[in-house]
């Protein structure tokens, strides 16, 4: 087992990379290059479902194999075991040992830090179960499928000293980082409301082998209410965090509704919801997600007096874009082989235009990726370190209680406020 | 893009840039020294603020006085007197300060001794609306002698002519970017383009019934294959009440007359 620090030690020290790290607005500095101190880090995978599985080959990916170890899987679904041995094998990576219940793989092995992927309802005991045991936690968003749940997740990180990140891979992107970087430099202007979205066509159901029926819920488990708030914690969290970021504030009010319309299959969970969150200078987030339609797919609209941003397709819009000289476009135009029309003769912009105007990028040197690579690198890092910027918790912890009050609101149709009890 | 061309000057208080394709580029760089030097020749006659040139002395030293000028000024002159009369007195390249006044009231041209002399104390002749049109006329005559095919010559984005085509296309597509909308869309091969109105959203044409600036925040954009024609009227329809447009235009050939929206 990692050897742990005291408490204060961990804590004087987050709160420091903290500010730190909350000024700089780039939790990684947004490189891969680890500091090497000779350890490598021992790491478990708990839930090595489809997310485990991508999870296990993105860090595989990465040039750092000399820092960390995985050594050991847990999950309790022999097909997602061996799906997630395979990858082992295609590594060329050590055989980890394997674990069914994640109290046994913590009582019975030395572990730096485990990453959790498993269904929403079970992230909250398991998280606590290991910082509790001393290991580090990178735990999948949303933190937990209940509002107690999840703020003793917080406790426990604070009890125990031992560093908890949330998933919210956005926060690692270098095109979200920049782009909210410009939004606090004032690039946006005043910003009166985000507008975000998430759409999808299909039913959003993984396969039940035919012979286990029984299996419908544990494979299927974003569907129903006592594993998974749907739509919301499975997609509109990342979406909020974002709001949240950007604004540098928690919402003060939530109200929404929602339904099941199109897939009447027997899930709990809408298939379709509306929401809007208040935030206190007057901010709107408004936000709807639905699982019958894809024209409009995925984005984050952040307006403001200045200009547009569009995080998901890196661009944006000014209110005022400076006149692109004809001339000047045309020369682009013919270098880049592009054919289309040069404007002349225009001495001023006007609004009513801005359909014409195609935008400009926020950032051109995109990483690939969402930046979920980089917050697994981020969290080995940390582990070396001992040590994690305490914002990014925070940004996770808002971001899942508001989440969850926001799926009150739908189902009381009122508007929701935080209780006291909850804030931090 | 292979045998592509393109440079730019400060000619004529202006942005001048000169696109070609297709041939090699120094065969281009010997039609861009051609043009650059043709353009300075054209602004030591034609340039009110150059007081090496032809016509500030003439400015200098016209009224009340026969003063000698050269063919090349002495036929612009006449050619703008003219245009005068086609746009009913509003294009005037000596409007200064002479409020209602037309060009032949303020100027007497003895062609047969190539002489001029202005009949006011205040005459100032200004070939702003007209000069590269000028300009452009000679550049015209400088890629037929060197056979370009493919060309896009611009003062300012508002003064263009174009030969042949873009490379990825039948035709250089540009489009009239006014006030208000980015207007409809112009397929040029042969042509001129000539676009009057606001600069940067400040006045600087001068109606000369009335000796003020023009205002309005409208613009003008003539299509044609004629660029001092294309120039003269566009600064005209400037200038002019819109009651007489129709009567103006029907003067000039031209394939389009495009306003933005006021």
């Amino acid at each position: 087992m990692a050897q742990k620090e005291g408490r204060r030690e961990f804590l004087k020290r987050s709160v420091l990379a903290s500010a730190g790290a909350a000024l700089a607005l780039s939790p990684i500095n947004n490189t891969l290059a680890l500091l090497t101190n000779g350890k490598k880090v021992k790491l478990g995978y708990i839930g090595v479902g489809g997310r485990g599985q991508h999870l296990l080959r993105l860090l595989f990916d990465q040039q750092i194999s000399s820092d960390y170890e995985v050594v050991t899987i847990c999950d309790n679904y022999q097909p997602s075991i061996d799906a997630a041995l395979e990858i082992f094998k295609e590594y060329g990576r050590p055989v980890p040992k394997i674990f069914l219940s994640h109290q046994k793989m913590v009582k019975n092995i030395a572990l730096d830090g485990v990453v959790v992927a498993t269904p929403l309802f079970a992230h909250a005991h398991i998280s606590i179960d290991c910082m509790n045991a001393g290991i580090h936690v990178l735990c999948e968003k949303a933190m937990a499928r209940t509002l107690d749940d999840t703020k003793a997740m917080y406790d426990t990180h604070i009890k125990t000293g031992s560093i908890l990140l949330i998933g919210h891979q956005r926060i690692f992107s270098k095109v979200y980082t920049n782009a909210i970087n410009q939004i606090h430099n004032g690039k946006l202007g005043e910003i009166g409301q985000i507008r975000a979205y998430w759409h999808r066509n299909n039913d959003w159901r993984r396969p039940v082998p035919k012979n286990k029926p029984y299996l419908e819920k544990k494979i299927n488990w974003r569907l129903y209410n006592e594993y998974s708030a749907g739509l919301l914690t499975e997609l509109m969290s990342h979406q909020l965090q974002i709001a949240n970021w950007a604004l540098k504030q928690n919402p003060t009010s939530v109200m929404g509704t929602g339904s099941i319309r199109y897939w009447k299959d027997g899930r709990q969970v809408d298939d379709n919801i509306a929401l809007i969150y208040s935030y206190p200078d007057g901010t709107q987030f408004v936000y709807d997600s639905l699982n019958c339609n894809k024209k409009y797919g995925c984005q984050e609209h952040i307006l403001g007096s200045k200009g547009a941003m569009e995080l998901e397709t890196n661009k944006f819009y000014s209110e005022n874009p400076p006149q692109a000289p004809g001339i000047l476009q045309l020369i682009n135009d013919i270098e880049k082989d592009v054919f289309r029309d040069a404007q002349i003769g225009g001495a001023s912009w006007v609004p009513e235009t801005a359909v014409k105007y195609e935008g400009e990028t926020i950032i051109t040197n995109k990483q690939k990726g969402d930046g979920t690579a980089e917050e697994l690198v981020h969290f080995i890092k940390c582990i070396q370190k001992k040590s994690a910027p305490e914002w990014i918790l925070k940004e996770g912890y808002n971001t899942s209680i508001w989440t969850l009050l926001g799926e009150q609101a739908i189902e009381s149709g009122t508007k929701i406020t935080c209780p006291e009890k909850y804030l931090i | 893009m292979k045998n592509f061309y393109h440079s730019s000057h400060f000619a004529m208080n202006t942005r001048l840039d000169i696109i070609l394709w297709g041939c090699e580029e120094s065969y281009y760089a010997q039609v861009d020294n051609k043009i650059h030097t043709t353009i300075k020749a054209l602004e030591l006659i034609y340039s009110r603020f150059d007081n090496k040139s032809e016509l500030y002395k003439l400015n200098d030293t016209a009224y009340n006085n026969y003063t000698k000028l050269s063919n090349t000024l002495l036929k612009s002159i006449n050619q703008c007197l003219e245009y005068s009369v086609k746009t009913t007195g509003y294009f005037n390249i000596g409007f200064l300060n002479n409020q209602g006044m037309e060009l032949h009231d303020l100027i007497e041209v003895r062609s047969h001794s190539n002489t001029i002399k202005y009949l006011y104390p205040n005459v100032k002749l200004d070939f702003g609306g007209i000069g590269k049109g000028i300009a452009l006329k000679h550049i015209e005559l400088i890629l037929n002698a060197y056979n370009i095919e493919n060309a896009i010559i611009s003062f300012g984005e508002s003064s263009v002519l174009t030969r042949g085509k873009h490379p990825h296309g039948s035709y250089w597509p540009f489009s009239f970017q006014d006030q208000h909308n980015f207007g409809e869309s112009l397929k040029l091969n042969n042509h001129m383009v000539s676009i009057s109105g606001l600069h940067n959203n400040t006045p600087h044409i001068i109606n000369p019934e009335s000796g003020k600036l023009v205002s309005d925040s409208r613009a003008v954009c003539i299509v044609n294959n004629d660029p001092i024609a294309a120039e003269v009227l566009s600064t005209a329809l400037i200038a002019a009440p819109q009651n007489l447009h129709q009567q103006i235009i029907k003067s000039f050939t031209q394939e389009k007359v495009l306003y933005s929206k006021s």
